[in-house]
Protein backbone atom coordinates (compact mmCIF):
# COMPACT_ATOMS: atom_id res chain seq x y z
CA UNK A 1 0.00 0.00 0.00
CA UNK A 2 2.62 1.98 0.86
CA UNK A 3 4.57 1.48 -1.88
CA UNK A 4 1.98 2.02 -4.30
CA UNK A 5 1.29 5.73 -2.63
CA UNK A 6 4.79 6.32 -3.27
CA UNK A 7 4.67 5.73 -6.77
CA UNK A 8 1.53 7.55 -7.42
CA UNK A 9 2.97 10.64 -5.76
CA UNK A 10 5.88 10.00 -7.88
CA UNK A 11 3.21 9.96 -11.04
CA UNK A 12 1.83 13.22 -9.70
CA UNK A 13 5.13 15.08 -9.39
CA UNK A 14 6.35 13.72 -12.69
CA UNK A 15 2.74 14.60 -14.60
CA UNK A 16 0.56 16.23 -12.65
CA UNK A 17 1.11 19.57 -14.24
CA UNK A 18 0.66 18.24 -17.26
CA UNK A 19 -2.21 16.40 -16.99
CA UNK A 20 -3.78 19.70 -15.00
CA UNK A 21 -2.70 21.68 -18.22
CA UNK A 22 -4.49 19.12 -20.14
CA UNK A 23 -7.49 18.80 -18.30
CA UNK A 24 -7.92 22.97 -18.22
CA UNK A 25 -7.46 22.56 -21.64
CA UNK A 26 -10.15 20.07 -22.56
CA UNK A 27 -12.93 20.26 -19.98
CA UNK A 28 -12.58 23.81 -18.46
CA UNK A 29 -9.85 25.77 -16.10
CA UNK A 30 -12.50 25.70 -13.17
CA UNK A 31 -13.09 22.34 -12.41
CA UNK A 32 -9.37 21.51 -13.88
CA UNK A 33 -8.37 20.70 -9.76
CA UNK A 34 -10.85 18.63 -8.98
CA UNK A 35 -10.55 16.16 -11.64
CA UNK A 36 -6.77 16.02 -11.70
CA UNK A 37 -7.65 15.30 -7.76
CA UNK A 38 -10.18 12.41 -9.04
CA UNK A 39 -7.68 11.22 -11.28
CA UNK A 40 -5.07 10.45 -9.26
CA UNK A 41 -7.81 8.94 -6.84
CA UNK A 42 -8.80 7.06 -9.15
CA UNK A 43 -4.64 5.78 -9.72
CA UNK A 44 -4.32 5.36 -6.55
CA UNK A 45 -7.46 2.97 -6.10
CA UNK A 46 -6.02 0.36 -8.54
CA UNK A 47 -2.48 1.46 -9.06
CA UNK A 48 -1.66 -2.15 -10.38
CA UNK A 49 -3.29 -1.35 -13.77
CA UNK A 50 -0.67 0.71 -14.55
CA UNK A 51 1.34 -2.54 -15.71
CA UNK A 52 -1.34 -2.77 -18.60
CA UNK A 53 -0.62 0.58 -19.70
CA UNK A 54 2.05 1.86 -23.00
CA UNK A 55 3.27 3.98 -20.20
CA UNK A 56 2.37 5.70 -16.31
CA UNK A 57 2.13 8.77 -18.57
CA UNK A 58 -0.48 7.41 -21.15
CA UNK A 59 -2.32 5.47 -17.98
CA UNK A 60 -2.91 8.32 -16.56
CA UNK A 61 -4.39 11.01 -19.17
CA UNK A 62 -6.53 7.79 -20.18
CA UNK A 63 -7.64 7.94 -16.95
CA UNK A 64 -8.08 12.17 -16.98
CA UNK A 65 -9.63 11.83 -19.86
CA UNK A 66 -12.18 9.84 -18.67
CA UNK A 67 -12.57 11.57 -15.61
CA UNK A 68 -13.41 14.21 -17.67
CA UNK A 69 -15.63 13.07 -19.61
CA UNK A 70 -17.74 11.51 -17.10
CA UNK A 71 -17.74 14.86 -15.30
CA UNK A 72 -18.57 16.34 -18.98
CA UNK A 73 -21.32 13.90 -18.89
CA UNK A 74 -22.88 14.42 -15.22
CA UNK A 75 -22.81 18.30 -15.47
CA UNK A 76 -22.33 19.44 -18.87
CA UNK A 77 -18.76 21.18 -18.27
CA UNK A 78 -17.98 21.20 -21.91
CA UNK A 79 -20.32 23.73 -22.66
CA UNK A 80 -18.40 26.10 -21.02
CA UNK A 81 -15.20 25.35 -22.57
CA UNK A 82 -14.11 28.09 -25.38
CA UNK A 83 -14.37 27.01 -28.34
CA UNK A 84 -10.38 25.50 -29.74
CA UNK A 85 -7.75 27.35 -27.72
CA UNK A 86 -8.99 30.49 -26.23
CA UNK A 87 -6.51 33.68 -27.04
CA UNK A 88 -4.87 34.90 -23.64
CA UNK A 89 -4.56 38.68 -22.70
CA UNK A 90 -0.93 39.07 -24.10
CA UNK A 91 0.40 40.62 -26.99
CA UNK A 92 -0.01 37.66 -29.48
CA UNK A 93 1.68 37.37 -33.11
CA UNK A 94 -1.45 37.52 -35.27
CA UNK A 95 -0.49 34.29 -37.41
CA UNK A 96 -0.40 32.29 -33.69
CA UNK A 97 -4.02 33.76 -33.29
CA UNK A 98 -5.09 32.66 -36.64
CA UNK A 99 -3.65 29.01 -35.72
CA UNK A 100 -5.26 29.00 -32.73
CA UNK A 101 -8.65 29.81 -34.32
CA UNK A 102 -8.09 27.25 -36.99
CA UNK A 103 -7.02 25.13 -34.58
CA UNK A 104 -10.63 25.66 -32.93
CA UNK A 105 -12.09 24.85 -35.96
CA UNK A 106 -10.66 21.67 -36.18
CA UNK A 107 -12.99 18.49 -35.85
CA UNK A 108 -12.69 17.05 -32.31
CA UNK A 109 -11.39 13.81 -32.87
CA UNK A 110 -8.59 15.73 -34.99
CA UNK A 111 -8.25 18.51 -32.65
CA UNK A 112 -7.98 16.43 -29.19
CA UNK A 113 -5.08 14.18 -30.99
CA UNK A 114 -2.95 17.22 -32.23
CA UNK A 115 -3.10 18.51 -28.87
CA UNK A 116 -2.39 15.63 -27.24
CA UNK A 117 0.61 14.84 -29.81
CA UNK A 118 1.68 18.66 -29.93
CA UNK A 119 0.50 20.66 -26.50
CA UNK A 120 0.83 17.15 -24.11
CA UNK A 121 3.89 15.87 -26.33
CA UNK A 122 2.65 12.35 -26.12
CA UNK A 123 4.23 9.80 -28.49
CA UNK A 124 1.75 8.10 -30.75
CA UNK A 125 1.58 4.56 -29.13
CA UNK A 126 0.37 6.81 -25.88
CA UNK A 127 -2.26 8.60 -27.83
CA UNK A 128 -3.37 5.24 -29.19
CA UNK A 129 -3.97 4.03 -25.70
CA UNK A 130 -5.18 7.32 -24.30
CA UNK A 131 -8.09 7.78 -26.72
CA UNK A 132 -8.40 3.82 -27.54
CA UNK A 133 -7.79 3.57 -31.07
CA UNK A 134 -5.68 2.05 -33.56
CA UNK A 135 -1.99 3.50 -34.27
CA UNK A 136 -2.47 3.99 -37.65
CA UNK A 137 -6.12 5.64 -36.90
CA UNK A 138 -3.34 8.01 -35.01
CA UNK A 139 -1.65 8.81 -37.80
CA UNK A 140 -3.81 9.44 -40.34
CA UNK A 141 -5.84 11.65 -37.93
CA UNK A 142 -2.20 14.00 -37.56
CA UNK A 143 -2.15 13.49 -41.12
CA UNK A 144 -6.06 15.28 -41.65
CA UNK A 145 -5.55 17.63 -38.86
CA UNK A 146 -2.21 18.71 -40.28
CA UNK A 147 -3.39 19.35 -43.53
CA UNK A 148 -6.52 20.51 -42.79
CA UNK A 149 -4.45 23.59 -40.59
CA UNK A 150 -2.32 23.79 -43.81
CA UNK A 151 -5.02 24.78 -46.00
CA UNK A 152 -6.39 27.11 -43.56
CA UNK A 153 -3.68 29.19 -42.94
CA UNK A 154 -2.51 29.28 -46.81
CA UNK A 155 -6.20 30.91 -47.05
CA UNK B 1 10.41 5.60 -52.40
CA UNK B 2 7.15 5.64 -52.39
CA UNK B 3 5.59 8.88 -52.25
CA UNK B 4 2.28 8.10 -49.35
CA UNK B 5 5.15 6.56 -47.19
CA UNK B 6 7.72 9.61 -47.93
CA UNK B 7 4.48 11.97 -47.15
CA UNK B 8 4.33 10.18 -43.92
CA UNK B 9 7.83 10.22 -42.66
CA UNK B 10 7.80 14.28 -43.82
CA UNK B 11 4.91 14.46 -41.58
CA UNK B 12 5.84 12.43 -38.83
CA UNK B 13 9.49 14.34 -38.77
CA UNK B 14 7.30 17.75 -38.83
CA UNK B 15 5.47 16.65 -36.07
CA UNK B 16 8.63 15.46 -33.81
CA UNK B 17 7.88 11.62 -33.77
CA UNK B 18 11.21 10.02 -36.39
CA UNK B 19 13.95 8.66 -34.41
CA UNK B 20 16.99 9.98 -35.30
CA UNK B 21 18.44 7.18 -37.35
CA UNK B 22 15.39 7.80 -39.59
CA UNK B 23 15.33 11.58 -39.57
CA UNK B 24 19.20 11.22 -40.81
CA UNK B 25 17.97 9.06 -44.24
CA UNK B 26 15.34 11.03 -44.89
CA UNK B 27 17.06 14.65 -44.69
CA UNK B 28 19.49 12.36 -47.31
CA UNK B 29 16.90 11.42 -49.25
CA UNK B 30 15.19 15.07 -49.24
CA UNK B 31 18.72 16.35 -50.07
CA UNK B 32 18.32 15.12 -53.66
CA UNK B 33 14.23 16.38 -53.86
CA UNK B 34 14.07 20.23 -53.85
CA UNK B 35 10.26 20.79 -53.57
CA UNK B 36 9.53 17.56 -51.21
CA UNK B 37 12.37 19.47 -48.88
CA UNK B 38 11.28 23.08 -49.44
CA UNK B 39 7.44 20.58 -48.41
CA UNK B 40 9.21 19.35 -45.21
CA UNK B 41 10.05 22.55 -43.92
CA UNK B 42 6.55 23.95 -44.51
CA UNK B 43 5.43 21.25 -42.82
CA UNK B 44 7.79 22.08 -39.83
CA UNK B 45 7.03 25.97 -39.53
CA UNK B 46 3.18 25.09 -39.53
CA UNK B 47 3.70 22.10 -36.80
CA UNK B 48 5.93 24.79 -34.64
CA UNK B 49 3.55 27.52 -35.14
CA UNK B 50 0.81 25.30 -33.65
CA UNK B 51 2.71 23.93 -30.97
CA UNK B 52 3.15 27.70 -29.70
CA UNK B 53 -0.25 28.64 -30.68
CA UNK B 54 -0.86 25.39 -28.14
CA UNK B 55 1.64 26.27 -25.53
CA UNK B 56 0.82 27.46 -22.55
CA UNK B 57 2.22 26.99 -18.56
CA UNK B 58 1.39 24.48 -16.86
CA UNK B 59 -0.51 25.59 -13.73
CA UNK B 60 0.86 24.72 -10.17
CA UNK B 61 -0.75 21.77 -9.05
CA UNK B 62 -2.83 21.06 -5.94
CA UNK B 63 -1.95 19.39 -2.92
CA UNK B 64 -1.57 15.63 -3.19
CA UNK B 65 -2.33 15.52 0.78
CA UNK B 66 -6.04 16.47 -0.62
CA UNK B 67 -5.75 13.76 -2.51
CA UNK B 68 -5.01 10.88 0.47
CA UNK B 69 -7.14 12.74 2.46
CA UNK B 70 -10.21 12.22 0.16
CA UNK B 71 -9.16 8.62 -0.70
CA UNK B 72 -9.76 8.17 3.13
CA UNK B 73 -12.44 9.56 3.39
CA UNK B 74 -13.96 7.49 0.44
CA UNK B 75 -12.57 4.20 2.06
CA UNK B 76 -13.69 4.92 5.38
CA UNK B 77 -17.27 5.54 4.13
CA UNK B 78 -17.37 2.44 1.95
CA UNK B 79 -16.28 0.87 5.80
CA UNK B 80 -19.21 1.93 7.17
CA UNK B 81 -21.30 1.71 4.30
CA UNK B 82 -20.53 -2.55 4.30
CA UNK B 83 -21.15 -2.42 8.41
CA UNK B 84 -24.36 -0.63 8.06
CA UNK B 85 -25.26 -3.10 5.27
CA UNK B 86 -24.39 -6.05 7.49
CA UNK B 87 -26.29 -5.01 10.07
CA UNK B 88 -29.25 -4.41 8.20
CA UNK B 89 -28.85 -7.66 7.19
CA UNK B 90 -28.69 -9.02 9.91
CA UNK B 91 -31.61 -7.03 11.39
CA UNK B 92 -34.09 -7.95 8.97
CA UNK B 93 -32.83 -11.52 9.50
CA UNK B 94 -33.51 -11.88 13.27
CA UNK B 95 -37.09 -9.90 12.20
CA UNK B 96 -37.88 -12.80 9.68
CA UNK B 97 -37.32 -15.27 12.61
CA UNK B 98 -39.91 -13.36 14.67
CA UNK B 99 -42.32 -12.97 12.52
CA UNK B 100 -42.05 -17.09 11.53
CA UNK B 101 -45.34 -18.32 13.49
CA UNK B 102 -44.09 -20.64 16.24
CA UNK B 103 -43.87 -25.24 15.66
CA UNK B 104 -47.02 -26.58 16.81
CA UNK B 105 -45.75 -29.81 19.12
CA UNK B 106 -48.18 -32.50 19.54
CA UNK B 107 -47.28 -34.53 22.29
CA UNK B 108 -49.02 -38.13 21.45
CA UNK B 109 -48.97 -40.49 24.62
CA UNK B 110 -48.80 -44.10 23.50
CA UNK B 111 -50.39 -46.50 26.02
CA UNK B 112 -49.53 -50.01 25.79
CA UNK B 113 -52.68 -51.95 24.90
CA UNK B 114 -54.46 -53.62 27.37
CA UNK B 115 -54.62 -57.10 26.05
CA UNK B 116 -51.02 -57.49 23.76
CA UNK B 117 -51.32 -60.74 21.15
CA UNK B 118 -49.08 -62.87 21.97
CA UNK B 119 -46.58 -63.42 18.79
CA UNK B 120 -43.71 -66.17 18.83
CA UNK B 121 -41.59 -67.21 15.88
CA UNK B 122 -41.36 -70.49 15.05
CA UNK B 123 -37.43 -70.78 15.04
CA UNK B 124 -36.69 -73.98 15.18
CA UNK B 125 -38.71 -74.67 12.39
CA UNK B 126 -37.57 -72.40 9.78
CA UNK B 127 -33.97 -73.69 11.00
CA UNK B 128 -34.88 -77.11 10.48
CA UNK B 129 -35.94 -76.41 6.40
CA UNK B 130 -33.14 -74.00 6.26
CA UNK B 131 -35.53 -71.99 3.71
CA UNK B 132 -35.46 -67.91 3.35
CA UNK B 133 -38.69 -67.46 4.63
CA UNK B 134 -40.43 -64.16 4.10
CA UNK B 135 -41.81 -62.11 7.06
CA UNK B 136 -45.34 -62.60 5.88
CA UNK B 137 -44.09 -67.05 6.52
CA UNK B 138 -42.76 -66.55 9.89
CA UNK B 139 -45.84 -64.09 10.71
CA UNK B 140 -48.06 -66.99 9.39
CA UNK B 141 -45.80 -69.74 11.25
CA UNK B 142 -46.57 -67.66 14.32
CA UNK B 143 -49.88 -67.68 14.31
CA UNK B 144 -50.10 -71.33 14.01
CA UNK B 145 -47.77 -72.02 16.60
CA UNK B 146 -49.76 -70.03 19.25
CA UNK B 147 -52.76 -71.79 17.82
CA UNK B 148 -51.44 -75.28 17.62
CA UNK B 149 -48.17 -75.70 19.63
CA UNK B 150 -47.82 -74.84 23.75
CA UNK B 151 -45.84 -71.53 24.22
CA UNK B 152 -43.29 -71.93 26.22
CA UNK B 153 -44.15 -69.33 29.90
CA UNK B 154 -40.69 -68.17 29.89
CA UNK B 155 -40.99 -67.77 26.06
CA UNK B 156 -44.40 -65.76 26.74
CA UNK B 157 -43.21 -63.62 29.60
CA UNK B 158 -40.86 -62.54 27.38
CA UNK B 159 -42.75 -61.17 24.61
CA UNK B 160 -45.24 -59.56 27.29
CA UNK B 161 -42.25 -57.43 28.84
Amino acid sequence: MADSQAKVEGWYRDHGGVLLRYLGRRFGRDGADDLLQETFVRALRRPQLRGEAVSARAWLFGIARHVGLSAFRRKRVMQELPEGVEARGEEIDPRIVAMREAIGRLPEGLRETLELRLADDLSYEEIAAVLGIPLGTVRSRLHHAVKKLREEMKE
Amino acid sequence: MNEATLERLMLDAALGALNEDVQELLMAHLAGDEKKARETDELRTLVEKAREAMREKCPAQPDLRVVGKRLKMERMIAWGGRIVAMAACLLIGFGIARMRPARQVEVVVWEKPANPQVVAVNVARAGQDGELWSAQRVYRNAIEANRSEKVNPAFRRLIHN
